[in-house]
């Protein structure tokens, strides 16, 4: 009886052997973290999409630093750098005017060198405008035209240059300006 | 008997064998699942890129300002006609190469030189470098205006009182500011923060809130 005993754990032992072993990592229950990466996910994908900010720093476009707290909304945005005016046309920003020395050409604006009323921009941003009334006409005045203009400059732009564009904006029915600026107040603001 | 007995065991060995073959082909099953583990990496992947790019844009904010506004005048009458301009502050800031001045409708005051002066008592305002402790090249704002002097004289004018001892323009909220034309940004928008201090609801002076609706107006010529 012993031995026969003996020999069915043999055997069992051999047969337990083909069993394939459980394999530990495969009960790794990821679907917790799954669910809050993807709800992080969501949450900086509908952060990314709204956010107000559609530019890059570098050395040619750092706005100056400000205490202001005023939350950054979305508008028409004028980018100023040292080397050009960039307004937004759809998803990407096209260059209307070239910056040379903190100026523009000439050329490029209505009345020459003393001229406030730089032609192409005032072109690309009446666009801007008539866009934003058609849309405010066919959502009944849901979407009011509020004409805001959101002005990204350099920090080192002269106040001519910038006066031209405010001016140019304001022209083109956009008079209400929001000037982006990075938070914190200057290193030297205390003086 | 012994036949009987070690078929019995050997049933029960079967038995149990079969169990845990049925155990191991569930666990097999169980983990024959959709693979999530490359779905994850994605995530992970998108989640810390969405996280380095979003400390950029927690650090904006916005300067709300508004051009002059121009109104064609009415035959017959005049500015001054109204009464609600009679009293008006009209205060503005012009930013010039040698300092701040402030004027408004009553009166202009002393201009507020540089804390250091260029030649003909310009103030310094353009980009410089300076070595730091680690003898790198570190690019700061060489800014020579005297905002501490600005502030002081801006809330003086808004808890002004007059003979009587009532404050005289501490419902103002609107300031003018101009500038000289190559007056760079950054003055500009750090003067606009003097101006304005820190925006309350009420902006009566004494929270530290002095003129908080800025109008940038054409350049000084």
């Amino acid at each position: 009886m012993a031995s026969v005993r003996m020999r069915a754990k043999k055997q069992y032992r051999k047969l337990l052997k083909r069993v394939p072993e459980h394999d530990d990592v495969s009960h790794l229950n990821i679907t917790p973290m799954m669910d809050m990466m993807t709800i992080l996910l969501i949450f900086f994908l509908k952060d990314f999409s709204v956010s107000a900010d559609n530019f890059t720093l570098s050395e040619d476009l750092t706005p100056p630093r400000s205490a202001s707290k005023v939350e950054p909304k979305r508008a028409v945005q004028i980018t100023v750098t040292r080397k050009a005016i960039l307004v937004e046309a759809g998803d990407r920003e096209e260059q209307v005017a070239a910056v040379k020395r903190g100026q523009v050409d000439s050329s490029v604006k209505k009345e020459g060198q003393s001229g406030y009323e730089i032609t192409p921009l005032m072109a690309i941003l009446q666009k801007h405008a008539t866009r934003l009334k058609r849309i405010e006409q066919l959502t009944r005045g849901k979407q009011a035209f509020a004409g805001e203009v959101v002005v990204v400059a350099d920090h080192a732009t002269p106040f001519r240059l910038l006066s031209e564009i405010l001016y140019t904006a304001g022209q083109a029915e956009f008079g209400r300006y929001r000037l982006m600026v990075l938070q914190g107040a200057s290193p030297t603001a205390k003086n | 008997m012994s036949s009987t007995a070690e078929r019995t065991a050997f049933a029960k060995v079967r038995a149990r064998i079969r169990r845990h073959i049925a155990e191991a082909e569930e666990a097999e099953h169980e983990g024959g699942e959709i693979n999530l583990v490359p779905y994850l990496d994605i995530v992970v992947n998108t989640v810390m890129f969405m996280l380095a790019t979003s400390a950029l844009s927690l650090a904006l904010a916005n300067v709300n300002v508004s051009a002059p506004r121009y109104e064609e005048p009415i035959p017959g009458s005049s500015a001054s006609d109204d009464p609600s301009n009679k009293d008006a502050l009209n205060l503005t800031v012009g930013i010039t190469d040698t300092g701040f001045t402030i004027g408004g409708s009553a009166a202009i005051l002393p201009k507020i030189p540089c804390r250091t002066q260029l030649r003909q008592g310009r103030c310094p305002a353009y980009l410089a470098t300076k070595a730091n402790a680690k003898g790198e090249q570190v690019v700061f704002w060489m800014d020579g205006y005297n905002y501490r002097k600005l502030e002081e004289k801006i809330k003086e004018i808004k808890l002004f009182k007059d003979a009587a001892g009532n404050y005289r323009f501490r419902n103002e909220r609107q300031a003018i500011i101009t500038a000289d034309q190559h007056i760079p940004y950054n003055v500009v928008v750090r003067t606009m923060d003097t101006i304005r201090g820190g925006a309350t609801a009420k902006c009566t002076g004494d929270d530290g809130c002095y003129f908080d609706q800025v109008i940038l107006s054409a350049g000084v010529q």
